[in-house]
């Protein structure tokens, strides 16, 4: 999208262009369902997420500004869009409980950190297992490593300090790894 | 220097301390070799989680690429359903498969005859068998629930509740006909046996010697009747051969039937091949849909024959009538009534000059079925209902244009809105009797017939429109577009519904699919409301 032909779809979809939103549509519904999937767990819930989510991008494109990178800009809708979802399913408005920041750093156990091994199936099984970590360890990593925000907006977003962001990724690794290195021990 | 904390090293690596505190970092790790380690094993674990995440799982791939998917699938579906279709023809062409054109359900002679048969069986065939096809019905039905039930799982844990009360309530109130089941290689029912009730035998080989007081249900390689059944008998076998009695009607779908035996009612026969041997009598009728008739034994009251060549060696009480390729009635024939043939050519019909005919003797030739695609009636007819479809759909595009937002991306979604099609257009109907039958309801359950009955109808137009908007990709909400599109797609639909043979189970499949398409997008907007 930094490219002159992404800039002028872009100046055409703020035109109101339905050939340019459909182009736009295309270039990144997988990156925002992506993000949906991972943020909100199930398919069913990212599919609907990614669709309202374009409606609403369609709304507040006049509000973009040129300067800012697109998908960086796209994402940020798309993760304030499925925090507020999170939220919504709760009764309590806040996703993190207060006494968050002040957690300990779990024991430094003996899990070393992930190998770099990746076929399609261990992918897989990296996703499966981030789906399956408890909300406040999930929603820290995706936004650094899907939407590679820096822990500043990610405490931002989570209305977090910046140090709880920094542990909480790491105690979502470790989980991981724990995790990870329990199914590779499985029987087949 | 003391080694730092994972937490700082995890920092370290995301970019996210301190100038200052990165330089004393890096200070230490020129020095420490299990701290750089560490480090590079941390950068690896980032790469793999941002590559992990980054790749949108397979299942979501069809997000984006639906449109040509679509295409090709519909080209495929088409070139298959082609290829059918002229396997078919050439078959056809070979003369010998005109007996077996009540294979097809879709042809008229088909459907004419399942109708017609399965009205004899259920009027003829007494509570018994209306009780095991409720029973059928109701295995259906929960089936049709459960997949429903799993459907809606995910979302909808109180509608699965809803479901599972409905399932257990029907599953409770299945009839408890009687009947005894035997399945075993070889079942018999020794000649000094008597079953009560009705028999369902399944096996390789099926014996009955003795007396079966209700009706027969026999499933097997080879099944042979020497005893008695006191009731029907509905036999699927690769031999049936009744040398006993049978006191009600025989439906049997076998390779070869053989009858020595006598049959009190009508005989029903989808077979290669039926013989009536000479020691074989049927009081009522015979019906044969086979390759190959032969009449040797005696028919109390009409034969008719649908069958490649058929041959009358015995005596037929009242008509006897043949649509046939080849017909012999030979001199030892007796037929009480008229004799009417129907077939392509006059040299093949040889009726012996000694046969006995009671009435009138009529042979005609059928002309060649001219193909109803020759016909301009057909195109005209088509050309009318394409129209009024359109006009329908651009009526209900304007009053209510959520309808038509259907997304089917993945084979999921389809296979989703065919299920929910499904349920619908078998669970409607039932809710309308159960409804109806409380009186007050009635005005709901003639409202809900109408809305199902124009579901029905409009099923197609939803598909047409969903297949020319993916074709086509109109903007949104724009008319015009969405007039070429409805228009194209309602081509496209016409086509294909009228393709031979194919075209029925395709006809089928929108009619689900446009219905489940449309209750989802209702369902979508009542919920958004």
């Amino acid at each position: 999208m930094e490219d002159a032909t992404g800039k002028a779809v872009l100046e055409r979809a703020r035109a109101g262009d339905a050939e340019a939103w459909t182009t736009l549509y295309r270039q990144f519904s997988r990156r925002v369902f992506g993000l949906c999937r991972h943020l909100l767990g199930s398919r069913e819930a990212a599919e609907d997420a990614t669709s309202e989510v374009f409606v609403r991008v369609q709304r507040a494109i006049r509000s973009y500004d040129r300067e800012q990178p697109f998908p960086q800009w796209l994402l940020a809708i798309v993760s304030h869009y499925c925090l507020d979802q999170l939220r919504r399913r709760r009764v309590e408005q806040r996703l993190f409980e207060a006494d968050e920041a002040t957690l300990p750093e779990l024991p430094a156990a003996d899990s070393s950190p992930l190998s770099e091994v990746l076929d399609a199936e261990q992918r897989a099984e990296v996703q499966a297992a981030v789906r399956e970590l408890p909300e406040r360890l999930r929603l820290p990593l995706v936004l650094r490593y899907y939407s590679e925000l820096s822990y500043q907006q990610i405490a931002e977003q989570l209305e977090l300090n910046r140090n709880t962001v920094a542990t909480l990724i790491l105690r979502a690794k470790k989980e991981l790894r724990r995790r990870l290195a329990w199914s590779a021990r499985r029987p087949a | 220097m003391s080694c730092f904390p994972e937490l700082t090293y995890a920092c370290y690596v995301d970019g996210e301390l301190a100038a200052e505190e990165a330089r004393r970092v890096e200070a230490h790790l020129a020095l420490c070799g299990r701290c750089r380690r560490l480090l590079e094993s941390l950068e690896a674990e980032n790469r793999l989680l941002i590559s992990a995440l980054q790749e949108p799982e397979e299942e979501a791939v069809g997000v984006a690429a639906r449109p040509r998917d679509l295409v090709w699938t519909a080209a495929v579906v088409l070139l298959v359903a082609g290829g059918l279709n002229a396997a078919l023809r050439w078959l056809a062409s070979l003369g010998a498969l005109v007996g077996l054109e009540w294979v097809n359900p879709f042809g008229e002679p088909g459907q004419m005859s399942l109708f017609f048969n399965g009205l004899f069986y259920l009027l003829r065939g007494g509570e018994t068998v209306l009780a095991n096809l409720t029973r059928i019905g109701v295995v259906a039905l929960t089936a049709a629930l459960a997949v429903g039930a799993f459907l809606l799982a995910r979302r909808r844990p109180r509608a699965v509740g809803v479901l599972v009360t409905l399932a257990v309530a029907l599953g409770l109130a299945s009839p408890a006909g009687a009947i005894e089941r035997r399945k075993a290689d070889v079942v018999t029912v020794a000649s000094s046996e008597t079953i009560n009730e009705s028999l369902l035998a399944s096996g390789e080989t099926v014996n009955i010697e003795g007396v079966v007081a209700g009706d027969l249900f026999a499933f097997g390689r080879r099944v042979t009747l020497r005893g008695t059944v006191k009731g029907d008998v509905l036999c699927w076998a690769q031999t049936l051969a009744i040398e006993g009695t049978v006191e009600g009607n025989v439906y049997s779908f076998a390779q070869r039937v053989h009858v020595s035996g006598a049959v009190a009612r009508n005989v029903y026969s989808f077979a290669q091949g039926l013989q009536l041997e000479s020691a074989g009598r049927v009081l009522g009728d015979v019906h044969s849909f086979s390759e190959e008739t032969v009449l040797d034994g005696v028919v109390g009251r009409d034969a008719n024959a649908f069958s490649g060549s058929t041959e009358v060696r015995g005596s037929v009480g009242r008509n006897f009538r043949a649509a046939t390729h080849k017909l012999a009635v030979l001199g030892s024939a007796r037929i009480a009534g008229d004799l009417r043939a129907y077939v392509y050519k006059k040299e093949n019909i040889h009726i012996d000059p000694a046969a006995t005919i009671g009435g009138k003797t009529e042979t005609r030739l059928r002309p060649p079925r001219a193909s109803r695609y020759a016909q301009a009636r057909f195109y005209v007819r088509q050309a009318l209902r394409l129209v009024a479809a359109f006009l329908t759909g651009l009526v209900l595009f304007w009053l209510f244009p959520f309808l038509f937002g259907a997304r089917l991306e993945t084979a999921k979604a389809v296979l989703q809105t065919v299920g929910v099609g499904f349920l619908v257009l078998v669970a409607t109907p039932i809710a309308i009797i159960l409804v109806a039958i409380t009186l007050i309801g009635l005005p709901i359950a003639l409202l809900t017939l109408a809305v199902w009955l124009a579901g029905l109808y409009l099923a197609k137009v939803f598909v047409a429109a969903f297949v020319g908007q993916a074709l086509l990709k109109p903007a949104e909400g724009q008319m015009g577009a969405f007039v070429r599109a409805l228009l194209v797609g309602l081509l496209i639909v016409f086509v294909a519904v009228n393709i031979p043979y194919v075209g029925g189970w395709i006809s089928f499949l929108i009619l689900l699919l446009g219905l489940g398409a449309a209750v989802l997008q209702a369902r979508r907007r009542w919920q958004a409301a």
